[in-house]
């Protein structure tokens, strides 16, 4: 009985359980909440901090990429997520972290944002970290350097530089990583695989070095930014520990070490006592010349091989500019470089350029001349060298009785052998820039633009012309003047019919009659003065008809007994002859007109 | 004082300036990626350079850029590409020699010929299409005014009317070059090493023929994922957008 009690009772504990999980599961699905934080909120330049955001009652992690903080390097990003059960209560927990180290002192604000989950957005709140200047005592352990010339950089030239870190004889240290730089403002060659390592003094200490050289290739003018950073482990002797046994040794530590923001002043060549010669070649070189024959046949081949030696930009400079050269012909040269060995960079050596040039008969006896430019960054200035016209003496051709300009260099089967395989390098400036392929000219729009400012010239000029006959012709004022005044009479006249306003209907179609008859009138009279049978006459002159002659009869005397009578004469349906006032107006003025 | 006018005043100036500093900043980012391909070129890492230089060819156009693409394309052995951003910069540089003699080497690499001339176009080429546009609209402004206005304005003597004419023969001859190299630029190039001139702008189409790569054929309708091209020699067909692309986009 006491057991089946017991049962029971532990039977309905579970199912509350049961239910209270299920039910706070539920309740805690609808209250997610989002924190950040950063911990430690207050280190040292070249140390790390996490920061981390938390996802609470959620599992569904958001797409989350990295903060962006100038001053601040975030990465290895990580996941967590946990489940707490507590009084029956359950509670999902996210934490989504990243490394974040300092390479630079400050006060780091690392911005709020707004993550979706589920279809809900959630605010994470801004968080501030505060970076101190690197411990003084770690300053004289190590530092990272970028050597470079001190001078402006130019775009186009191939800078030689080298990230070296120096370390004080007694640190003992290993590389965490790669170095990494940051600057977009310039293109860098490939990282070597193994530093140069050595050891110098500077300042009156003696340091060990790992050094990378590298090639710097600035992309874009003006004050431009260059920073690089190293992650290093080391043994610090100036800090000591005890190991597992109790012996004394160096405290081992992690740090990243940074250049700093490096400003470097970024210049195009400069555009002043720019020679024409100048083929993008930034450096400093020395140009010599040599022909492969001093004595050849019309149409014979011969090398003129131009060797430039020296150090600079020698993958970017284009091929020195021969000059006119009447009775040669002249293909574009075959380029090869023969690298220094000492220079582990390959700025240094001797680029050649061969010309294949061919006489078109024995009359030429010089080869063309050529012109050399460079540009010295260190000295700012330009170097132009110029080798004379080289005497040649050139023989009569084999194949006699051809036209010069029909020889070909021919291989000894006797097929014509192709022009030197030389694609013409890459244009080093972009030059003018569209924002579309297609050109504006091309587009309905474009010319939509362009006729509507031409229609409002049209109208301008046909508005100037009205104004100009206005003023200069008496005779076509008075007929506006004229057109104008039966016009609006005429439509008194409608607008008295339609009222059936008999007084006024005729007396506005008595004046729409004589001025419309005064635009006939060759003598310029005044249309009031106009009386009936004159502007009968009128009509007639200008081939009006019968019904018009009646018409006009009718409306002046009726018209007139309405004026000088007070009443009209007969009983006429106004309506009517409001349609016939316009048909007669409208028939003689376009009999007029066509006259 | 109101201060509206003056927010009006500010908001027009910044609605003026917005643009240009815009247009100003893309430049300089275009700029940048060209140098940096032009690097990335000079060291013989050709995937890196046609990389920056396609970045930089969301920001605008230019001659130099689509000239440097095309020596990256023929680098990395693609013809029809090389051949097809030749043509652009042609399109935007007709007179420039380098872009002519690579375009030319790149042909007689891939055994492709030419496009036959088209009647006009040495002239349309002999000067660039901002020149011809340039002179097209100077012409007819300058023939409208002095046509329209100036007689209206004052005295209208021989040399208005001789400046008009000759504004109105600059402006119909640019047009005509115009018109040439509107023409001219209905081309677009095949991309893929063999393609399948199809009957009908289906996947599952027969062929009748074949194109190859770098081979220039004049577009004659455009649709949702074919062309239908025709080439100099009568072949004609369709082609899908991944096997042609015309030399003008918008």
């Amino acid at each position: 009985m006491v057991v089946d009690k017991a049962k029971r009772l532990f039977r309905a504990f579970a199912a509350a359980a049961l239910v209270c999980l299920c039910t706070a599961s539920w309740v805690h699905a609808e209250g997610v909440s989002v924190s950040a934080s950063v911990e430690p909120r207050e280190i040292s330049v070249g140390q790390s901090a996490v920061y981390m955001i938390r996802l609470v009652n959620t599992r569904t992690a958001p797409d989350l990429d990295p903060p962006q903080v100038e001053g601040l390097t975030f990465d290895s990003p990580g996941q967590r997520s946990m489940t707490n059960i507590v009084n029956f209560e359950r509670r999902d927990e996210l934490q989504l972290t990243f490394r974040v180290t300092a390479e630079e002192e400050g006060v780091y604000r690392i911005p709020g944002r707004t993550l979706k989950i589920r279809g809900e957005e959630y605010t994470v709140e801004e968080v501030v970290l505060r970076v101190t200047p690197m411990d003084a005592s770690l300053r004289n352990l190590f530092e990272l350097v970028l050597e470079r010339p001190e001078r402006p950089l130019y775009i186009g030239e191939a800078v030689p530089a080298t990230l070296k870190l120096r370390l004080r004889e007694d640190v003992r240290a290993s590389l965490g990583g790669a170095p990494e730089r940051s600057g977009d403002a310039f293109v860098q060659s490939e990282w070597t695989r193994e530093p140069r390592q050595g050891t110098e003094t500077v300042g009156g200490r003696r340091f060990r070095f790992a050094a990378w050289d590298v090639v710097l290739n600035p992309v874009r003018a003006g004050t431009q930014t260059l920073r690089y950073r190293l992650p290093l482990v080391y043994e610090n002797p100036d800090r000591m520990e005890r190991d597992f046994f109790g012996r004394p040794r160096p405290q081992q530590d992690r740090t990243t070490l940074t250049t700093g923001t490096l400003e470097i002043d970024v210049r195009h060549p400069p555009a002043e006592n720019r020679p024409d010669a100048f083929r993008d070649a930034i450096g400093r070189f020395e140009v010599d010349a040599a022909l492969s024959e001093r004595t050849v046949r019309a149409g014979e081949p011969v090398t003129l091989t131009v060797s430039l030696t020296g150090r600079g930009n020698f993958e970017r400079m284009g091929a020195p500019e021969l000059g006119e050269a009447p009775g040669w012909r002249v293909y574009p040269p075959r380029t090869r470089f023969e690298a220094d060995d000492r220079d582990p960079r390959g700025l240094s050596g001797t680029k050649f350029f061969e010309y294949l040039i061919i006489p078109e008969n024995e009359e030429v006896s010089l080869v063309p001349e050529f012109t050399f430019a460079h540009f010295d960054p260190d000295r700012r200035r330009y170097y132009t060298t110029i080798f004379d016209p080289e005497p040649v003496e050139v023989l009569p051709g084999i194949r006699t009785g051809l036209a010069a300009r029909d020889f070909r260099p021919v291989d000894g089967t006797g097929r014509e052998l192709a022009p030197p395989a030389a694609l013409r390098p890459i244009k080093s400036l972009p030059g003018g820039w569209r924002a579309a392929l297609t050109p504006p000219v091309a587009t309905v729009r474009f010319w939509a633009g362009m006729t509507a400012p031409l229609l409002a010239l049209g109208v301008l000029a046909v508005w100037l012309r009205r104004r100009e006959r206005l003023r200069a012709d008496s005779r076509h004022m008075r007929l506006r003047h004229l057109t104008r005044a039966a016009r609006d009479n005429l439509a008194l006249a409608e607008a008295a019919a339609r009222s059936g306003n008999a007084p006024a209907f005729y007396a506005a179609a008595q004046r729409t009659l004589q001025e419309t008859a005064a635009r006939l009138d060759t003598e310029h009279r005044q249309p009031h003065s106009l009386v009936e049978q004159e502007v009968r006459e009128l009509f007639q002159t200008a081939g009006g008809d019968d019904a018009l002659d009646t018409f006009t009869a009718t409306v002046f005397q009726i018209s007139d007994a309405g004026k000088y009578a007070g009443a009209l004469l007969e009983d006429r349906d106004l309506a009517e002859d409001a349609r016939a006032l316009r048909d007669h107006i409208e028939r003689i003025s376009r009999n007029n007109v066509r006259s | 004082m109101n201060p509206r006018p003056n927010l009006l005043i500010l908001l027009c100036l910044a609605a003026v300036f917005a643009a240009p500093a815009s247009a100003q900043a893309d430049r300089g980012e275009a700029e940048r990626l060209f140098q940096t391909g032009n690097v990335y070129y000079g060291e013989g890492r050709f995937e890196e350079a046609r990389e920056a230089y396609e970045q930089a060819l969301a920001f605008g156009h230019s001659a130099a850029l689509h000239f440097n693409l095309g020596n990256t394309y023929f680098q990395e052995g693609d013809a029809g590409r090389a051949i097809l951003h030749y043509m652009r910069a042609q399109a935007l540089r007709p007179g420039d020699p380098d872009i002519a003699a690579n375009l030319r080497f790149v042909r007689e690499a891939a055994g492709v010929d030419p496009p036959p001339a088209q009647p006009l176009s040495a002239f349309a080429a002999s000067l660039p299409r901002a020149v011809w546009t340039a002179l097209a609209l100077g012409g007819i402004w300058t023939a409208a005014f002095a046509f329209l206005v100036f007689p209206r304005l004052a005295r209208a003597g021989l040399l208005s009317r001789l400046t008009g004419g000759l504004a109105l023969a600059a402006a119909l001859t640019a047009l005509v070059a115009l018109a040439a190299d509107r023409a001219h630029s209905g081309l677009g190039v095949v991309l893929a090493p063999e393609a399948n001139l199809r009957v009908a702008p289906t996947s599952g189409s027969p062929s009748e023929a074949t194109a190859r790569a770098g081979e220039s054929a004049a577009l004659r309708e455009s649709r949702e994922r074919f062309h239908n091209v025709r080439f100099p020699d009568g072949r004609s067909g369709f082609l899908s957008r991944e096997e042609f692309e015309p030399v003008h986009t918008r």
